[in-house]
């Protein structure tokens, strides 16, 4: 599982280098995610720009990677595409997640709390 | 209700589209593993290039096929077996109908499950396939016969519920 990860005091963005988040997948992308994260700063963003497809069971990975965060972490997600935003459409996880349009748009935002509006 | 293709083919090939005649058809028959599940809808979206397809709907027919064969894998044939999974999608008038045979084990109490939402608390990992599938597809069929399991299922551009 590839990811690429830069890191300021603040921010982890971890970007996934996989086109497929799929049943495949899934297992080792939580394990590297969490791996990723671990011990990493407060807000950890992964920018699924590089993601063409991300079934049910990606999206679970995708939740289980958020809940086996450190207490005091908050996985967002960026750069969500055609398929992969309809994904998270469909199932309502997108008001789960703070999403940003892209990996930039979720540096330049302020550390808020409260997810964002989606305009549907 | 469309009858159930047959025959089950004895072992896995790839095939070419089927009749010379008739609407176009694309065929793909792999093993109930997650790696030839991630192949066979690689191979089936290089097919359906040829079907004339929007890119919207082909979108679509990729996420329902894609949580249809993992029920398949996780659950008719289960982890601890394998079988063989036919899929068959063909294009008329810009719509899809799709069908998916396997071997595996019939559906829990001969049915389709209801996709309904799992509970939002503590955030689910889980239980989302049929809520995708249901909200995608229309006129879903699932039938038993003779020891196998056939789903059907039709796409239409335009009616997409996410959209509304």
């Amino acid at each position: 599982m590839e990811l690429e990860t830069r890191a300021t005091s603040e921010v982890l963005i971890v970007s996934v280098g996989e086109a497929r988040l799929d049943a495949a997948a899934a297992v080792r992308f939580k394990d590297a995610l969490r791996e990723a994260a671990e011990g990493g700063p407060p807000r950890v963003i992964l920018d699924l720009s590089g993601v063409e497809f991300l079934d049910s069971s990606g999206l679970g990975a995708v939740v289980g990677a958020m809940k086996q965060l450190q207490p005091e972490q908050r996985l967002e997600l960026a750069g969500l595409r055609g398929t992969v935003a309809k994904v998270f459409r469909l199932t309502r996880m997108d008001r789960v997640f703070r999403i940003h349009h892209t990996a930039d748009d979720a540096l330049a935002a302020e550390d808020a709390a409260v997810p964002q509006a989606h305009a549907h | 209700m469309r009858p159930c293709p047959r025959p089950m083919p004895t072992e896995a090939t790839p095939r070419a589209p089927a009749a010379p005649t008739g609407p176009p058809r694309v065929r793909v028959i792999f093993q109930s593993d997650p790696m030839a599940v991630r192949a066979g809808l690689l191979s089936l979206r290089q097919g359906i290039g040829r079907l004339g397809i929007d890119g919207d709907l082909e979108g679509a027919l990729e996420l329902v096929l894609a949580e249809v064969l993992n029920n398949v894998v996780e659950h008719a044939y289960g982890a601890a077996a394998r079988g063989l999974v036919d899929v068959r999608v063909g294009a008329v008038r810009g719509q899809i109908d799709c069908t998916v045979v396997d071997a595996g084990r019939p559906m829990p109490g001969g049915a389709m499950p209801p996709g309904t939402p799992p509970a939002p608390f503590p955030e689910p990992e889980g239980g989302f396939g049929w809520m995708i599938i249901r909200q995608l597809a229309q006129d879903l069929s699932y039938r038993r016969e003779d020891g196998r399991n056939c789903l059907s299922f039709r796409l239409a551009g335009g009616l997409d519920a996410s959209a509304a």
